[in-house]
């Protein structure tokens, strides 16, 4: 598929990055020279150093025969302006970036219908939103929600007190009334589809499917932490931590926001609910946090400029002992870094907004067989889930899926039928017109006929 | 350094030149020499340890940064050319490995300096892969690899170190269709010549092999007079193709994507052309008492001009034996080359037209320090890093040259001799003068002056930069 990126800053690069690993198409525009040396140097693409609303240039990057055009400059003006250029010059889909406050929901809708954007992202309200489904589920690492809210994904831990650690994948079905399927395993950096001989050990993240209602009974057995986090601290109200607490207290919850900076503290003052208090104060300083009751915490979110602040400040907050410690890190060195030395939850900008895109291009991309539907990354995208409407073309169509020979590294981990949900075992059946999830690592699945040997 | 990868596409270079001698060893079985069985040996050998060397370094490779494209350049064009040798030593028609090496160096780099010196005393099999080893040294052997088999990732540093001019402005998004695109344009170009030769009345055998000399901007006869012996319709053709050849290759694609006014834009292309027209001009009156004819004399020069600029190394007259004047001018053109990305050696005229152009604005900056001024390289102005590269280029060029010269010097040839000869070498040419002229063979030279000429070849063809990783210290 031929995708035309413009406007190559950390959100763009990351999108890029996970759309080379496609094997699309691509052309990068940006203003930088030095970016556009070195992506072309990285990655195979081809780059164009200019504005993203040049027309010749767009010209020059065959615009005009593109599927997909992301614009992802820090410009919602420039974003807006090429997508309406693209589109017009014959770029089938657009995906602009559009950050602005200024521009609610109102104001994007007209702006998306007016200028024929097929998808607006706002990478803030993205966070937010990963942001508050992790303190839902607070034992969790990391929870995904699939075909509209019918199935959860939640990654964890197991320590060494987790009663999972040592059983069978096979024995777990049967010990609890619960259903649910572990569905991906990541062991010493490899990520792993379990069969029913896995054995589970100490220090796995292990990802476990189960319906929402379920999702927190099974937490309670696994004797997983299961009080949704109430008390919450914010360091740094950036744009996040705006859509973050007025999401929060209106469900209900206590938020508390740390800045250091006087004038944004009244800014903030003015557009939060009530109900949030913002207290004006260094969020590194630990006397300020202990004194503002930091030891009470349900959850710390450090949302501050920083990578290295945020580390900090977390780790200090877990030496609190506060249950849920979020942090937000931008450099994919440290990501991988803070999390081996025991920040488990990190969440950054750029890989919620590429999982977006990534999905998006997929769904684009495929037309043929059964469709994916959606697509989620789970484990640090070493591992995907699908999701594929049943077209009557799969071949194997009421074919029990113990019976199935199926691909290593594939799962079939939900079905929808007719509105019901099934935890599929190995009884289970696929039809024609339902809604299957698949979990797939190192794979590439655009056909749910692919999962088969 | 990830040796994996690097040896990794080795392997996969000696598959893929193992393919190529396929079409030799058809040619020697039609006429039935006894070259086929040299050739099927090779053959064997390379098939044998590329599969080999593949199994052993089948990993889920990483990927090659700059130092591993590096590697990969230069590491494959010697292998290359130790395996391309050993069929000229198994059927004994060059018994000395040494020289079958100089030979082929000199046919995958596009010299098309040779050591033999009775050529028409050869097989056709191995005439045939001789000048076919410059068709696929041309636009470069790891493009081809690049263009059908799968690649790691980051590949267009493999690519670039090979082909350093289409870097510089990729025109697809991926390296595997924009190898693909220059391979397609270079068998169309080099099929529309061979169809212009046999129009010529040149029998098909000699239209193959000239064409890919010429395609390659190679060089090698298969007669000792090189091209005089054909009629005047057939120099033109290829002294016109020669030309064609030494043009960026961008520039036939963007005609084939119909964009004209860039290919107007192009000062690379109008110097080229400038240059070759300047100096056949010249030459044409210098030598004219020479000749009978008026238009012999503009076909010789132009024929000359057009070889030697292109640096391709074919020749219709014995140009030694001309006036002091016109072989200055001509020693002058085997400095300029053609343009980058085409498969022409020497500096090349788009470095050529961006050190006049650094040159010219540092006068002017000298004369009015506050003058603002800019190079401009086909419609774009190029940025201080890159002209710098240009001139630290030209600086590294002039000293592999001189170091060249000093260790060929040991040799009991004249000055004029050795220094052409290295000009001549490290420029992919083939001819110098006096001792070694188009009409004589390099074949007096000692083994140990032949390697370093092959090594000043390579450096030539792969703009010396992937050859210092020879020399670079370990980390």
């Amino acid at each position: 598929m031929k995708i035309v990126i413009a406007g190559c800053g950390k959100i763009g690069t990351a999108i890029l990055k996970r759309l080379v690993k496609e094997d699309h198409d691509i052309v990068v525009m940006d203003h930088n020279p030095e970016i556009i040396a070195n992506v072309m140097e990285s990655y195979d693409v081809m780059g164009i150093c200019t504005s993203s609303t040049d027309c010749a240039s767009l010209r020059d990057a065959n615009v005009g025969d593109a599927e997909l055009f992301i614009a992802t400059t820090d410009s919602d003006e420039h974003n807006m302006l090429s997508c309406l250029f693209a589109k017009r010059m014959g770029a089938k889909y657009t995906v602009a970036r559009i950050r602005d406050k200024a521009n609610n929901n109102e104001n994007l809708k007209f702006i998306k219908d007016q200028l024929d954007i097929s998808m607006v992202i706002n990478p803030e309200i993205l966070m937010a939103k990963s942001i508050h489904r992790m303190l839902r589920v607070p034992a969790a690492v990391k929870v995904e929600s699939f075909a509209r809210g019918r199935f959860e994904v939640t990654e964890l831990n197991l320590k060494e007190d987790n009663i999972l650690v040592g059983k069978k994948v096979s024995q777990l079905r049967s010990v609890e009334n619960v259903p649910f399927l572990v569905c991906a395993v990541l062991r010493d950096k490899e990520t792993i589809i379990p069969n029913g001989e896995f054995v589970l050990q100490t220090g796995d993240r292990i990802g476990i499917i189960a319906e929402p209602s379920d999702m927190q009974k099974l937490l309670a057995k696994f004797n997983l932490v299961n009080k949704s986090a109430k008390n919450i601290y914010i360091a740094g109200a950036s744009r996040i931590a705006e859509y973050l607490s007025g999401e929060l207290a209106q469900f209900g919850n206590d938020v508390t926001v740390i800045e250091m900076n006087e004038d944004r503290c009244n800014e903030f003052r003015d557009l939060s609910p009530r109900s949030v208090s913002v207290i004006c104060g260094d969020a590194t300083n630990h006397d300020i946090l202990l004194e503002e009751g930091i030891d009470k915490a349900d959850g710390f979110i450090s949302l501050l400029k920083r990578d290295e602040e945020n580390i900090l400040t977390s780790f200090f907050a877990a030496s609190r002992e506060v249950p849920v410690v979020i942090t937000k890190v931008n450099s994919d060195g440290f990501e991988d870094t803070t999390q081996r030395l025991g920040l488990e939850r990190i969440v950054s900008t750029k890989d919620v907004t590429a999982d977006l895109i990534i999905q998006y291009a997929r769904a684009l991309q495929n037309t043929v067989g059964s469709k994916i539907d959606t697509l989620y990354s789970l484990m640090d995208s070493s591992a995907e889930a699908l999701e594929f409407i049943v077209s009557k073309n799969f071949e194997k169509l009421n074919v029990p899926i113990k019976e199935l020979a199926l691909q290593d590294g594939v799962l079939v981990a939900g079905i929808i039928r007719n509105n019901k949900n099934i935890i599929p075992g190995g009884n289970d059946v696929i039809l024609e017109g339902d809604r299957v999830i698949v979990i797939s690592s190192g794979k590439k699945l655009l056909d749910l006929s692919e999962i088969l040997k | 350094m990830n040796v994996k990868v690097i040896i990794n596409t080795m392997a996969k270079v000696m598959l893929i030149e193992a393919a190529l001698m396929v079409l030799p060893l058809a040619v020697g079985f039609i006429y039935g020499e006894d070259c086929v069985s040299s050739i099927a040996i090779t053959i064997a050998i390379a098939v044998v340890l590329g599969f080999v060397l593949q199994k052993l370094t089948k990993t889920n490779t990483k990927g090659a940064y700059i130092k591993e494209g590096f590697a990969i350049a230069c590491l494959s064009w010697i292998v290359m050319s130790a395996i391309g040798a050993l069929p000229f030593v198994f059927a004994k028609e060059i018994p000395n490995f040494i020289d079958a090496f100089f030979e082929v160096v000199s046919g995958f780099t596009t010299t098309g300096a040779s050591i033999l010196t009775d050529v028409e005393a050869m097989s056709h099999g191995l005439l045939f892969w001789r000048s076919f080893t410059h068709w696929v040294g041309g636009m470069g052997i790891l493009v081809f690899v690049m263009a059908i088999i799968e690649n790691p990732d980051r590949s267009i540093n493999i690519m670039r170190a090979e082909m350093p001019g289409h870097a510089l402005d990729k025109f697809t998004s991926k390296s595997k269709t924009m190898a693909k695109t220059l391979y397609y344009l270079y068998l169309a170009i080099t099929g529309l010549e061979i169809v212009f030769l046999l129009l010529g009345g040149m029998p098909l055998f000699d239209s193959l092999v000239t064409a890919f000399g010429t395609a390659g901007t190679g060089g090698f006869g298969i007669k000792a007079d090189s091209i005089a012996s054909y009629n005047a319709y057939c120099q033109w053709v290829v002294g016109i193709f020669m030309l064609l050849f030494g043009v960026n290759f961008n520039i036939y694609y963007l005609l084939v994507i119909k964009k004209f006014k860039n290919v107007l834009e192009s000062n690379e292309l109008w110097t080229y052309i400038g240059i070759a027209v300047g100096a056949t001009i010249i030459i044409s009156i210098n030598i004219a008492p020479l000749y009978g004819s008026l238009s012999e004399t503009v076909r010789t020069a132009f024929f000359q001009v057009s070889s030697i600029s292109t640096t391709t190394g074919f020749a219709t007259t014995n140009f030694d034996v001309w006036p002091q004047l016109s072989k200055c001018v001509l020693f002058l053109l085997m400095f300029s080359g053609g343009c980058l990305g085409s498969t022409a050696g020497g500096i090349k005229v788009t470095r050529i037209v961006v050190l006049f152009q650094t040159l010219k604005n540092d006068v002017k900056r000298r004369i009015n320090p506050r003058s603002v001024h800019n190079v401009r390289l086909n419609g774009k102005t190029i940025d201080a890093s890159e002209e710098k590269n240009v001139s630290s280029y030209l600086a590294l060029y002039v000293f592999v040259l001189i170091i060249t010269t000093l260790l060929i010097s040991f040799e009991p040839f004249d000055f004029e001799s050795n220094i052409t000869a290295a000009v001549s070498c490290f420029n992919n040419i083939g001819p110098a003068f006096a001792a070694f002229g188009p009409t004589s063979s390099y074949a007096a030279y000692s083994g140990f002056s032949k390697l370093v000429l092959s090594f000043a070849m390579l450096a030539g063809r792969l703009e010396i930069y992937p050859l210092l990783v020879l020399f670079a210290r370990k980390k």
